[in-house]
């Protein structure tokens, strides 16, 4: 059994961290496969630009690994890792460059050449739909419809109330529905 | 329950973040009122439309160009974290705090008796300053050795109590 095999078997999100303030490459490498595809997720869905993303998922991992000797275990990693991925999100959004809408990857190929389009053009529309919202409303979106975060767990991530979050959500929501009426209105449960 | 409260309330409890009771109250305010019914189907529908954002996949080769990205940044090659220790420093350092204690116990002994048991074979030698010198540099390096084991078992146990102390009071 490799080191690596035996991180993953052992090794805790905690207990990676505190090997990773002492550099332990290996137990770095394992964090970033672990949380790789939230961070890319979420940023994605954030900024709406893959290669954004993709620097911003990776600027996260490389802040965890500065700031992992200071890492206190009172919060989960995961709210830790949220919150830094968070902040480099609203950084973002302050020095935004003119919006460039990245396009969607082309979804898997169907037959019918007519519904690849038509699923693609829903795709682009909810996703600038989501870039659209005002940049808590976005991160509360992200981090609890997608990422499946508690009210209580996205509130300690972005230094909110929970009373903030479940308003940053209705008002969220609110606007979504607004601006996809027309997929919401022909969508059946 | 009030419709303006219930439709604030719908939200969370789709995402079940309401306790039981607010949680029942709000089933039974759904129940028999049309208009919040709608909001709650409206909702739902809504969540599915979001489910079909686009995904992204994890581009080969991701995790080791934050690897590079991070030991770039940060100065620290991965030669330079990898450089080993002292083996002995590593292997003490490795111990618990007892293991320290005793290890750094024993050191001292073997070192003392080692001392003690080269005096007495050594043919008595008294009188000069000369021969006087190797036995007293000899116990000035036993003191030395102890006084850096205990230290560095001291210096562990105070930082162990402050980075407790930090962690009941500090933050993340």
């Amino acid at each position: 059994m490799s080191a690596f095999d035996t991180l993953t078997a052992i090794g805790t999100d905690e207990e990676l961290v505190v090997l990773v303030s002492r550099g332990d490459h290996s137990a770095f490498e394992l964090l970033v496969k672990r949380y790789q595809e939230q961070a890319l997720r979420t940023a994605f869905r954030f900024v709406g630009d893959r290669y954004e993303a993709e620097d911003l998922a990776q600027e996260a991992f490389v802040r965890i690994y500065q700031r992992a000797g200071s890492y206190q275990p009172i919060a989960s990693f995961k709210t830790w890792f949220y919150q830094i991925l968070g902040n480099l999100c609203r950084d973002w959004i302050k020095r935004k460059k003119p919006v460039c809408f990245d396009e969607c990857d082309d979804p898997v190929a169907e037959d019918d050449p007519d519904l690849t389009l038509e699923r693609k053009q829903r795709q682009d529309a909810v996703l600038r739909a989501i870039t659209g919202l005002p940049t808590n409303q976005r991160l509360a979106l992200v981090m609890c419809h997608y990422e499946g975060l508690s009210y209580d767990e996205a509130a300690r991530s972005l230094s909110l109330s929970r009373k903030s979050i479940e308003s940053l959500l209705v008002r969220a929501k609110r606007s979504l529905r607004r601006d996809l009426a027309h997929l919401v209105t022909e969508s059946r449960d | 329950m009030r419709c303006s409260r219930a439709k604030r309330l719908l939200q969370a409890g789709l995402d079940h973040e309401l306790d039981d009771l607010v949680r029942e109250e709000l089933a039974a305010h759904i129940d028999s009122c049309k208009a919040c019914a709608g909001g709650l189907l409206l909702l739902r529908r809504l969540g599915s439309v979001l489910d079909e954002a686009p995904q992204i996949d994890v581009p080969a080769g991701f995790s080791l160009s934050v690897l590079d990205r991070a030991t770039d940044r940060d100065g620290r090659s991965a030669e330079f974290t990898l450089q080993p220790a002292p083996r002995m420093l590593t292997w003490f350092r490795s111990l618990g705090l007892m293991g320290r204690m005793v290890t750094a116990a024993i050191l001292a002994i073997a070192v003392v008796g080692g001392v003690e048991a080269s005096r007495a074979v050594m043919p008595v030698v008294t009188g000069t300053p000369s021969t006087a010198l190797p036995e007293s540099s000899a116990e000035l390096e036993v003191n030395q050795l102890e006084r850096a084991m205990f230290d560095l078992v001291a210096n562990e146990t105070n930082g162990r109590s402050g980075r407790e102390q930090r962690r009941q009071g500090g933050r993340p």
